[in-house]
């Protein structure tokens, strides 16, 4: 698109003024939400809410932690769509039936940290101070214990490659490895495990 | 405030609905780009003619913008894009071959589509080269696919590598745009790779 030499055509102009007027204000403005790796972990405070990773949590189901209750704070219909094993679903509503006994752990899961913590705070604001927080809520279930990316995993992690995996696996879930696949795939969604 | 359905977007008739409109968007423009014609295209690795560089470069502003400020208005959920993972030294691969398929061929395989619909037969030839290689790579996926997932970053982007906010890059790339929108309008003016030069 050759450039006249009269002159840059009107649109060029207009839109050189626009591009600018619009990336100007930018630059000052914080950054969107969900650009970060999990934007609704950003800037929360964690101190005073006692919370579990997504594979810890795991971790317990597998070895079938006694007295382990977990609460899964969503929607009936996101429960329904897919839940973590052992969960029950507990509406915002509901919780102020829930009445722990003692030894009881109680985790609660929401679909990320804040609506878990939210509801843990309610709990606490009854005398219910036992709570914990699932870390990441559903996002870092799915996406730490279910489908983990066993090519991009760091630190400790990276030497538990093995682990993982059958962690994914008996849940239901599929490591991605980055190795080949053969056969129909079909067994995305069945559970090894419980 | 609802945001874009990104979700139903993939999925179903919707979601083949989308792909229809969106992709024969994107092959309509680039016709009206004057990017179906190879000529044009190689024209861009000779410094002759900087279509490519600007239409592509506009497109980068226009999506970066789009993103920020529609996210900003709430209408679009950026934890729902999915961003493409980084494996370096195979993606630096794939690049080199790409370029080097597309300064040969005059067409890379959106354009050479393009290419095809207005007629032309370096499309059509283009086209099959693509589909030989396809197979070729199908077939021999099992000995690359090692080195296909090493070097893995995870889902890098430009603000988390250099730790800087999303405006700030933003404001950087439009600017970087600008600059050399106008560095390549000078170029092209001055005839210093032109054909009758050379």
């Amino acid at each position: 698109m050759a450039v006249p030499a009269a002159g840059r055509p009107r649109i060029q102009i207009v839109l050189l003024f626009a591009a600018l007027a619009l990336s100007i204000p930018a630059a000052f403005m914080a950054d969107p939400a969900g650009s970060g790796p999990d934007p609704t972990e950003a800037g929360i405070d964690w101190s005073g809410v006692e919370n579990v990773e997504a594979r810890g949590l795991a971790r317990w189901i597998m070895d079938r932690k006694p007295d382990l209750l977990i609460v899964d704070a969503r929607s009936a219909a996101d429960y329904e769509a897919y839940h973590i094993p052992r969960a029950i679903n507990v509406s915002a509503a509901d919780s102020a039936t829930i009445r722990l006994d003692e030894g009881v752990t109680m985790v609660i899961c929401g679909s990320d940290s804040r609506s878990a913590i939210a509801l843990c705070k309610a709990l606490e604001r009854r005398g219910e101070s036992r709570a914990i927080v699932l870390r990441g809520g559903m996002r870092a279930w799915i996406d730490d214990v279910l489908f983990p990316n066993l090519t991009v995993l760091t630190g400790a992690d990276a030497g538990n490659k093995e682990a993982i995996s059958r962690m994914s696996l008996y849940f239901g879930g599929t490591p991605k490895t980055g190795e080949l696949r053969r056969g129909s795939g079909g067994g995305r969604y069945i559970r090894e495990g419980c | 405030m609802a945001s874009f359905p990104l979700n139903a977007a993939g999925e179903g008739i919707v979601g083949a609905l989308c792909a229809f409109l969106a992709g024969s968007a994107f092959g309509f423009f680039l016709e009206r780009g004057g990017l179906g014609n190879a000529t044009k295209l190689s024209g861009q690795f000779y410094l002759r003619d900087f279509t490519v560089f600007r239409v592509m470069f506009t497109a980068i502003v226009t999506a970066m913008l789009g993103l920020f400020w529609f996210s900003k208005l709430g209408l679009l959920d950026l934890s729902a894009l999915y961003v493409n993972p980084t494996y370096l030294l195979p993606q630096l691969v794939a690049g080199a071959i790409f370029g080097i398929g597309f300064v040969t061929g005059g067409l890379c395989p959106g354009t050479s589509c393009v290419a095809i619909a207005t007629g032309s037969l370096d499309g059509l030839s283009l086209l099959a080269g693509i589909m030989a290689g396809i197979f070729i790579f199908a077939e021999t996926f099992e000995r690359f696919y090692g080195f296909l997932y090493s070097t893995a970053l995870g889902n890098v982007t430009i603000p988390k590598v250099l730790g800087l906010p999303h405006g700030l890059v933003l404001l950087a790339v439009t600017l970087i745009a600008i600059a050399a929108f106008i560095g390549a309008g000078r170029l092209e003016r001055s005839g210093r790779f032109s054909r009758e030069r050379r």
